[in-house]
């Protein structure tokens, strides 16, 4: 393998860990075996389109109703119409990507050692390090282009109010969920 | 000794990476209303009872008390800030019960359980084993009384090929005609798949004498009268309105592109007889057997890997699912498009049910505002969907369905009690086998004859690989099939067009039934 292709594969390999990693702030999100009495929703990311540019936003999935989604974050509530969302993220719990890459890494530098045997040990580990990552990158997460009422209906399960918006609540005075600073 | 232990390590390594340090998880959510606390899910280990001023119950051990109508249970009180109000011995009467939210975490692979799947086939026919991907196979055959007959009228469950894929499914028993109160309804495993239905009941619809309810995509059901078929129906092909003016088993159909089997085809059907009142439109579909034959080719593709990728489905359900969904995607539900009064084609519904078996006949639609004469397009891929039936009715009022649970279970004329209670209870299945054949009989309401019938099932199945399927594995087409889905439906249309004439005789004929 040449050197220029095997750095395109570990470029790959970054970009398909990193790209989809999580985007709530660190500790936010539940460990997965915790998910089950976690009381709080999923974190939601939308890419909104602001005409010369896109933007993020992101919060605590509140719940959605009459095509809006309303996300918490610590700016406060949001509430959003579907149509001017291009792409939502929806992410459920904790995932390891980052360690599985240094690892699949660290494989192939020690593939090095193999002498002729690198030609098959180190596509071996690329493979399977590219494979493990993009399917960690995906575990416990929904994303969707283009998200419409139908899409949203089924992912509102994982909202703070899967059964819609309480009616006599104020809205505006929902606190979000406080990270544990010391995970 | 160095260069084997070096090859081992090499190979072995990542292996034990791939089985070990990707725990991904399947995650399932069944969010039901308290009518239904009757199924939840003790899997998990804790269930969230939702109350509607927003505040919720977090509770480790818990028992249902139907009779009392409350949920008692240790745990947690929130309000809506998440701020505990209560904790300790909690009582929920249902009144003030919203939803009931369950989870499951599972991070087994199931490689074992898939184990077995590679299973030699010998008892198909010799047309299905020239022409492997044409087998006979959807989910579990529903057959009920119609009158002649017990004829095929539903099959359950048509899009869980996994267990992480698992719904509730409804279709309409719409040549149900009930002797009496009993009814009995034969559930079989006609192909070579491994059924495992949770439950199964029957959903009664009440309704006037001159009018039939149907159900949503959505699953709400509606009583509808004077239904009207088009005064025209124009496709690609010319005139189709004998196709699609009864309900029969004349139906219109298209052949796919030679070129792409993604390519869509549109039915425009014109309506001069306009009942009064809020519209519906009203459809008898099915599909080919495309969708078939692509699952049937992806299952080719994984080949001897089939169990893996099973395994990586169950525990990353996010991800390939994704992936598969995204795939299928590509050739889309039936869209509805009305013409409204700024004479503009505006989309007001889409429905989708998998299946080549048993037609569906539903709600497809409510329209809202539309101008005359009406016109409606139906949106499709052409050669994936047969359309037998299209009117418009005036829409009277939404219908609440009385749901009837089985009595009494029987497999070749014997009682089997095991089987009722693995349909009575929610954290068990039913587990069928090709050729196995269930009776399942209900007590209908008094004044039965007043009422539409719709079957509910829940489950999940699973394809068994063939032998004549392996000769076709290849990782490199199982990716190109789900990342690069459009130009790889583009490859395979001219090989599905050699046997699009012929597939249907072949499914029908390499039925599985024990002789």
């Amino acid at each position: 393998m040449k050197t220029s292709k095997i750095i395109l594969v570990f470029i790959l390999m970054f970009v398909i860990s990193n790209c989809m990693s999580v985007k709530a702030p660190d500790n936010w999100l539940p460990e997965p075996e915790n998910i089950s009495e976690d009381v709080y929703g999923a974190w939601i990311t939308l890419r909104l389109d602001d005409t010369d540019d896109y933007y993020f936003l992101g919060g605590e999935f509140i719940g959605y109703e009459q095509k809006t989604v309303l996300l918490l974050n610590e700016n406060g509530l949001s509430k959003i119409a579907i149509e001017d969302i291009k792409e939502a993220i929806i992410d459920l719990y904790k995932r390891e990507t980052s360690s599985l890459t240094w690892w699949t890494l660290g494989g192939c530098v020690a593939s090095v050692t193999h002498g002729w045997f690198l030609i098959i040990s180190m596509p071996v580990w690329l493979v399977s390090g590219i494979i493990n990552s993009a399917i960690a990158s995906h575990s416990g997460r929904f994303a969707e282009e283009n998200p419409d009422d139908d899409w949203f209906e089924a992912v509102k399960r994982y909202s703070r109010f899967p059964g819609g918006i309480p009616k006599n609540i104020d809205l505006h005075a929902l606190k979000p969920k406080q990270i544990n600073k010391t995970d | 000794m160095r260069i084997r232990s070096l090859f081992l390590v090499a190979l072995l390594l990542p292996t034990a990476i791939f089985l070990f340090s990707c725990q991904s998880y399947n995650l399932t959510r069944e969010v039901s209303e308290v009518k239904k606390s009757a199924s939840i899910d003790h899997q998990s280990e804790f269930i969230k009872i939702h109350k509607a001023d927003g505040g919720v119950y977090v509770l480790q051990k818990w028992i249902v008390d139907e009779q009392n109508k409350t949920i008692t249970g240790t745990g947690i009180l929130y309000d809506h800030n998440r701020e505990i109000q209560d904790e300790g011995y909690l009582q929920i009467p249902y009144n003030e019960i919203l939803l009931i939210e369950t989870n499951v975490l599972d991070p087994s692979l199931m490689t074992e359980a898939f184990g077995g799947l590679t299973l030699v086939s010998g008892a198909l026919t010799v047309y299905c084993l020239t022409n492997p991907k044409a087998c006979f196979g959807s989910c579990p055959t529903i057959y009920a009384w119609d009158g002649k007959d017990m004829s095929l009228q539903a099959e359950g469950f048509s899009s869980s090929i996994a267990r992480v894929l698992e719904e509730e499914d409804i279709d309409a028993l719409h040549s149900l005609k009930p002797q009496n109160r009993n009814l009995e309804i034969k559930v079989t495993n006609e192909a070579l798949e491994t059924h495992s239905i949770k439950y199964l009941n029957i959903l009664a619809a009440r309704r006037h004498h001159d009018s039939e309810v149907f159900h949503t995509h959505s699953n709400e059901f509606y009583e509808v009268a004077n239904l009207q078929p088009p005064k025209i129906c124009d496709s690609d092909n010319g005139d189709c309105l004998e196709r699609i003016k009864s309900f029969n088993d004349l139906e219109y159909y298209s052949e796919t592109d030679s070129s792409d089997l993604a390519v869509k085809e549109t039915l425009e059907l014109t309506f001069d007889q306009i009942p009064d009142g809020k519209l519906g439109l009203v459809l008898g579909y099915r599909q080919t057997l495309l969708t078939t034959y692509l699952i049937y080719q992806s299952l080719a593709y994984m080949g001897s890997k089939y169990g893996d990728w099973l395994a990586k489905l169950e525990t990353n359900n996010s991800n390939i699912k994704d992936f598969t969904s995204k795939s299928y995607s590509l050739l889309g539900d039936l869209e509805i498009y009305i013409l409204d009064e700024n004479q503009k084609w505006k989309k007001c519904g889409s429905i989708s049910e998998n299946g080549p078996i048993a037609r569906n006949l539903e709600l497809a639609s409510l329209i809202d505002s539309y101008s005359l004469p009406l016109k409606i397009q139906i949106r499709m891929t052409r050669g994936m969907w047969r359309i037998d039936y299209a009117a418009i009715g005036q829409v009277i009022n939404k219908v609440e369905p009385q749901r009837i649970f089985p009595i009494e279970v029987s497999k070749d004329e014997v009682c089997d009690e095991s089987a009722l209670q693995r349909l009575h209870d929610s954290s068990k299945y039913l587990v069928t086998f090709p050729g196995d054949s269930y009776s399942l009989f209900f007590q209908l309401p008094e004044d039965y004859s007043n009422y539409e019938y719709f079957v509910e099932s829940k489950g999940y199945y699973y394809e068994w690989m063939r032998d004549a399927w392996l000769k076709e594995e290849s990782q490199e087409n199982l990716f190109a099939f789900f990342f690069d889905s459009r130009n790889h439906f583009k490859k395979l249309a001219p090989e599905y067009k050699k046997i699009e004439p012929t597939m249907d005789k072949i499914f029908w004929e390499s039925k599985y039934e024990n002789k």
